[in-house]
């Protein structure tokens, strides 16, 4: 450990009843990074999150931020900032109000509160909204605010619960630019919950993968992205095509498409996880497995071909991203043939 | 001609409900609030400046005053928190608590002050207990001040909690928690949000509590009408009196007296409703989810339903002050609960903590007795035929109201607010007042109890099918069923009657223990009607022809339980949902 951690998360473990939030967790999060937490609801992201903020307290492990072990401190006692998913504004204060809560039941002098609130609405860009109240803003506003107040009496740690699902598509990209931002200009180490996967690998110096309580795979985005480690990594990120197939031989083989050594384990069964845009459409004639157009999805720039082919006498669906120029010359039931380089294709046992 | 028919067919659902409520409640109060300005055909204020003259008058008004403070102010003190943990609870216990408050809010009357003599009067319960471990206690007589405010509280307490327990969803968990990761304490999240927010709710309900304890006849009734100090001393007192003593200027006098009962019931409800405006003032003047006047259906703005979904939030802390709280209601609810059972099996009960013997033949007797039996066949009859005749009245006004003409509901809403904010006594009297003038021969009969049972219980079963069809989206449930080709009577018999059946149900169970425990409307309308509260009243006062007190306890403890059980069903069926209670803020 040549580096301290800013936060550290030892063996925590988290049940209500029989379900298991958090399954014997570790996890470090760098100083200075933004790590996004992503996975399914239910897979206890939101537990890790409010277990760190000291919302809730593990069963066992330890939780450490800094140097501290905060295992044992309430919430308010904790060097944190958080910004809830429905925003949790105090509907009874200004925007300005909100921002300095924290301040006030710090008893920072007036000043310097007076100060750090208008440097505040400055950075989230909210200096003319300071006298409205929350009913009286937009949902942007209101999540801009409701991070100002979390970064208003410096915390070492901001935590940030799903701040965009509330929020509408075009605001969403906006913001979660604007977090990013305000995050980088700051550098407070941030953990980001979200369930998704294009906001997390936007977002992220690094993604923390989770399922069932557990940490599938930590990464820079890209090696989230490309290097899958586990195959709940690869069908949760990318949304490849998941295909069920025989070992024969040693060997695992889709018609003409990709032939490849099959990974150890599994009873006779393989699961193969193709990205869309790694199979590779050709014409009739070309090398590879014979398939037919079945339907197709306009993605903008790029098409989402469905296709269908026959392999062993089983039918098999893939789908394809293709450029939308080159689907326009598809139609629909034309006669394709598909092909996959066996590198992008990742095998685990079945 | 047309346009006239389409008018009328706008307001041809709501109709029945709005004569009923025009002809026995609107047109009454304002005969009654006209005669006292009217001597002899003329304009006079000689009723009232003989009124504002007499020294009694004014003590009564100043102890009504007194005791509806006190009330409201305990009810305040201990009902705030208690709805606060309420509010908190999972359904299930919600839905039992929730139970037994409208069953406590709404039984009242005769049978509470009974409960009140045999748990702390002389020889009551609690002070045979106390005396038997040798310590000298004597008990706050039962027309006394204290008695009375005490034996309030027990429906006060309830109507309180009932009352805010809606305000107490707006407070959101996330609220708490963003106070806590913001460094602040508990008491400063309370000082700083939650009291502020909560303020002016609270503020309401005092004041509603305030006025509903200064409106209470029958407890007083029971334990002070027969006093020879403290009729004088209140203002239900005063008027239950008057009339009683003299129809003929005794009326007048009462309507008067009624008339400062009504202007302090208008002054309250004016206050509430200014109070819950402001307090919704920071939500841009909408309900928010849970607020008052809504039910718990709808969600904030942008708030989606998963919020936390992966964390289930459980308050860990705040157990003590929780278990404590329930445990004193507990006991508050159980000590004149535990002296009605030992009371209705005791031999001899006067001398010690617990009774001298035990037998079974005042069960026995009690049910054998004409009198005792007439009067719980005629009771559960009133109260069912009320409870029936509401619904099939509130019903089509609601469903008009909501689906046909929103106008309607404007109507509604302003009818509902008086029965609600206005004593049973006064409504009582104004109906007897107007019917001796239209119809005289209706006094006394069936018809015109019915008829003032239904205005007064139609607000509780307004409110809760309102809620109800609200909850259900009836709008779009009958749009779409229209859309499907059904007639409107398909439509709300095959698809909103079954998706109210929970408002349904709350309201009709209201409605019946309103009638089944009511006392001032039928001692004033029809007080040769025996029902359990008259036959109550007379046993407990009248003790030359009291055979004994054991078989007030039997039927007092039956009408409990039979409540209770009622109760008990209906909140299993909302599953703890909080209904309305009390008039919409908002309505014009």
């Amino acid at each position: 450990m040549s580096e301290m951690s800013a936060i550290a998360l030892e063996r925590v473990s988290r049940h209500f009843g029989r379900v298991r939030a958090l399954d014997d967790l570790s996890l470090d999060v760098r100083p200075g990074e933004l790590l996004a937490l992503l996975g399914p609801s239910g897979c206890g992201k939101t537990t890790l999150l409010r277990v760190i903020a000291g919302l809730d307290r593990p069963d066992r492990g330890t939780v450490r931020i800094g140097a501290a072990d905060v295992t044992a401190e309430p919430a308010r006692k904790r060097p944190i900032g958080m910004v809830f998913q429905s925003y949790a504004l105090f509907p009874n204060l200004t925007v300005a109000g909100n921002i300095r809560f924290p301040l006030d039941v710090r008893r920072v002098p007036r000043a310097d509160a007076d100060a750090r609130v208008a440097e505040l609405l400055e950075l989230v860009q909210l200096a003319a909204e300071g006298d409205r109240y929350p009913h009286q803003i937009s949902g942007g506003q209101a999540q801009r605010c409701a991070l100002a107040r979390a970064l208003a009496p410096r915390p070492q740690v901001l935590l940030l619960d799903e701040p965009l699902s509330a929020l509408d598509v075009i605001v969403r990209g906006q913001l979660r630019d604007e977090i990013r931002r305000v995050q980088q200009s700051v550098g407070t180490t941030t953990v980001y919950v979200t369930h998704d996967q294009s906001e997390a690998l936007a977002i992220a110096d690094r993604v923390a993968l989770m399922n069932r309580g557990r940490i599938e795979q930590v990464g820079r985005p890209e090696e989230i992205y490309r290097d899958p480690a586990s195959l709940f990594s690869a069908t949760f990120v990318g949304g490849r095509n998941a295909l069920r197939l025989p070992v024969v031989d040693g060997r695992v083989k889709l018609g003409a498409a990709f032939d490849m050594a099959a990974p150890q384990g599994g009873n006779g069964r393989a699961m193969a996880l193709i990205a869309p845009e790694d199979v590779v459409i050709g014409r009739p004639t070309d090398d590879g497995l014979p398939a037919t157009v079945s339907g197709r999805t306009f993605h903008g720039a790029i098409t989402r071909l469905a296709l269908t082919a026959q392999v062993d006498g089983e039918q098999v669906n893939l789908s394809a991203d293709v450029p939308s120029r080159s689907a326009a010359a598809l139609d629909d039931q034309a006669a394709v043939t598909l092909r996959i380089a066996p590198d992008h294709v990742r095998l685990f046992p079945a | 001609m047309s346009s006239l028919a389409r008018r009328l067919s706008g307001w041809i659902g709501a109709l029945p409900l709005l004569a009923v409520v025009a002809l026995f409640l609107i047109a009454p109060i304002g005969v009654l609030l006209a005669r006292s300005f009217l001597v002899a055909g003329g304009f006079s204020l000689d009723i009232w400046a003989d009124l504002l003259a007499s020294p009694h008058t004014r003590t009564a008004l100043l102890t009504s005053i007194a005791l509806g403070a006190t009330c409201a102010f305990v009810s305040t003190l201990i009902g705030t928190p208690l709805a606060w943990l309420v509010s908190r609870l999972a359904a299930g216990p919600r839905a039992a608590w929730l139970g037994i408050f409208n069953v406590a809010a709404h039984f009242g009357g005769i049978g509470l002050a009974f409960a009140y003599v045999i748990t702390l009067g002389a020889t009551g319960m609690v002070t045979l207990a106390v005396r038997s471990v040798g310590v000298g206690f004597d008990p706050p007589a039962h027309d006394s001040f204290a008695a009375l405010a005490i034996t309030y509280e027990y429906a006060n307490i309830p109507l309180f909690v009932l009352l805010a327990l809606p305000a107490m969803g707006i407070i959101r968990d996330e609220w708490y928690e963003a106070a806590q990761t913001a460094s602040a304490t508990r008491w400063q999240f309370w000082r700083r949000i939650g009291l502020p927010l909560l303020a002016p709710f609270i503020l309401g309900g005092a004041l509603l509590s305030f006025t509903w304890a200064i409106g209470i006849y029958g407890i007083a009734y029971a334990l002070a009408g027969l006093s020879p100090t403290l009729p004088k001393r209140l203002l239900t007192l005063q008027i239950g009196q008057t009339i009683a003593d003299d129809a003929v200027t005794g009326s007048a006098r009462a309507g008067a007296l009624s008339v400062v009962l009504i202007v302090i019931a208008v002054v309250a409800l004016a206050g509430y409703r200014l109070l819950v405006r402001r307090g919704l003032r920071w939500f841009g003047g909408n309900a928010p989810a849970e607020a008052p006047g809504r039910l718990a259906a709808t969600r904030p703005k942008g708030v989606p339903a998963t919020a936390s979904s992966d964390a289930p939030i459980a308050p860990r802390t705040g157990n003590w002050l929780r278990r404590g709280l329930f445990g004193v209601v507990a006991i508050f609810l159980g000590l004149p609960l535990s002296a009605l059972a030992l009371y209705s099996v005791a031999t001899r009960w006067t001398d010690h903590a617990l009774p001298d013997g035990y037998t079974l033949s005042h069960w026995l007797e009690t049910f054998a007795d004409a009198r005792a039996v007439s009067a719980i066949l005629t009771s559960l009859s009133l109260s069912t035929v009320t409870t029936l005749l509401t619904l099939a009245l509130v019903v089509p006004a609601v469903y008009w109201a909501r689906t046909v003409n929103p106008r309607v509901r404007v109507a509604l809403e302003t009818a509902a607010a008086i029965p609600f904010a206005l004593p049973f006594l006064v409504i009582g009297l104004a109906l007897l007042q107007f019917s001796g003038m239209v119809t005289p021969m209706l006094q006394g009969t069936y018809p015109l109890l019915l008829a003032g049972y239904v205005t007064v219980t139609f607000p509780f079963v307004y409110w809760a099918i309102d809620g109800a069809m609200a909850a259900a989206g009836v709008e779009r449930l009958s749009q779409a069923a229209e859309a499907c080709g059904a007639s409107r009577r398909q439509a709300i018999v095959r698809v909103v009657l079954p998706n109210i059946r929970v408002g349904l149900a709350s309201g009709a169970l209201l409605a019946f223990a309103t009638v089944i425990g009511e006392y001032a409307l039928v001692s004033v309308l029809a007080s040769s009607i025996n029902t359990i509260p008259v036959w109550s009243a007379h046993l407990l006062l009248d003790h030359a022809a009291s055979p004994g007190f054991a078989p007030l306890a039997v039927v007092t403890l039956s009408v409990f339980g039979l409540l209770l059980a009622l109760a008990l069903v209906v909140s299993r069926l909302t599953r703890g949902q909080v209904l309305r209670e009390a008039p919409e803020a908002l309505s014009q």
